[in-house]
């Protein structure tokens, strides 16, 4: 199974983008590259799903995680997670009210402006 | 590959080591149970999140647990899953460091249509996904 995490700076915003399946094996290499990035100061942080195939609750607990840093930072935190399989486990859980979720990239970078 | 036939029931178990690397193992297998039970296909990506979150479960709860078994019966339009801890008795409700905790038994309460956890000694979590038989949705 082949996991991996992209990250590109945007401006002000860093945009990292795992890659494969997010479960228990994979989601501390997800929560390492976030960490560094909310380490180096980055205010706004997009995480892009839109290449993850599967996520469980492994998954979820990082995004949490990095919530709630973020918020005590002051900072943003934006999901972009196309309808499927990983999205209806947002919405099992409850978190669609709890993130800020985006169908497309774009999407979240247009909400960041407006 | 087809499933059995009408009346028929069929196993398959998984014994796998109390590692994290082997839970993708366990969907693969799930993936494939939930074809020969005849499960749709959102079903079946139900059973893959389901069985990956109880594999989770095992392994959070075991703190250094020596294996784990993942037992598929199907038949008769209906998916049946055991994951079980093997070996030595465990710590059981050992404190984790993610903010994960509890959401994985909420998804395979919302996923499965029956469900049953045990954590007396050894933990074991049980869950069954029925074939749907209604065409809501389907053209006619």
């Amino acid at each position: 199974m082949d996991f991996a995490v992209e990250r590109e700076r945007r401006g002000q915003v860093t945009v990292i983008k795992p890659q494969g399946e997010v479960d228990i094996y994979t989601a501390p290499t997800l929560k390492e590259h976030i960490a560094s990035a909310l380490d180096e100061g980055d205010p706004g942080l997009v995480i892009d799903l839109s290449g993850v195939g599967f996520m469980d609750s492994s998954g979820l607990g990082v995004l949490v995680g990095a919530l709630k840093r973020v918020n005590d930072a002051g900072g943003s935190l934006r999901l972009v997670c196309p309808e499927g399989g990983v999205l209806k486990v947002f919405r099992i859980t409850g978190l669609t009210k709890v993130f800020s979720i985006h169908s497309t990239l774009e999407a979240a970078f247009e909400e960041r402006r407006t | 590959m087809t499933g059995p036939g009408a009346g028929a029931v069929e196993a398959v178990e998984l014994l796998l080591p109390g590692n994290a690397e082997y839970v993708g193992t366990a969907r693969m297998a799930a993936g494939e149970a939930a074809i020969q039970a005849g499960l749709d296909h959102e079903t079946m990506c139900d059973v893959r999140l389901a069985v990956s979150e109880a594999c989770a479960h095992v392994l959070r709860c075991a703190g250094g647990v020596a294996g784990y078994s993942v037992r598929f019966t199907y038949g008769n339009n209906a998916l049946d899953v055991e994951v079980e801890q093997t070996g030595g008795e465990m710590e059981v409700g050992a404190p984790t460091d993610d903010d994960s905790a509890g959401l994985g038994l909420i998804l395979i309460h919302d996923l499965s249509d029956e469900f049953s956890i045990e954590e007396g000694g050894r933990v074991r979590l049980t869950m069954r996904f029925v074939a749907r038989t209604d065409s809501a949705g389907d053209e006619a």
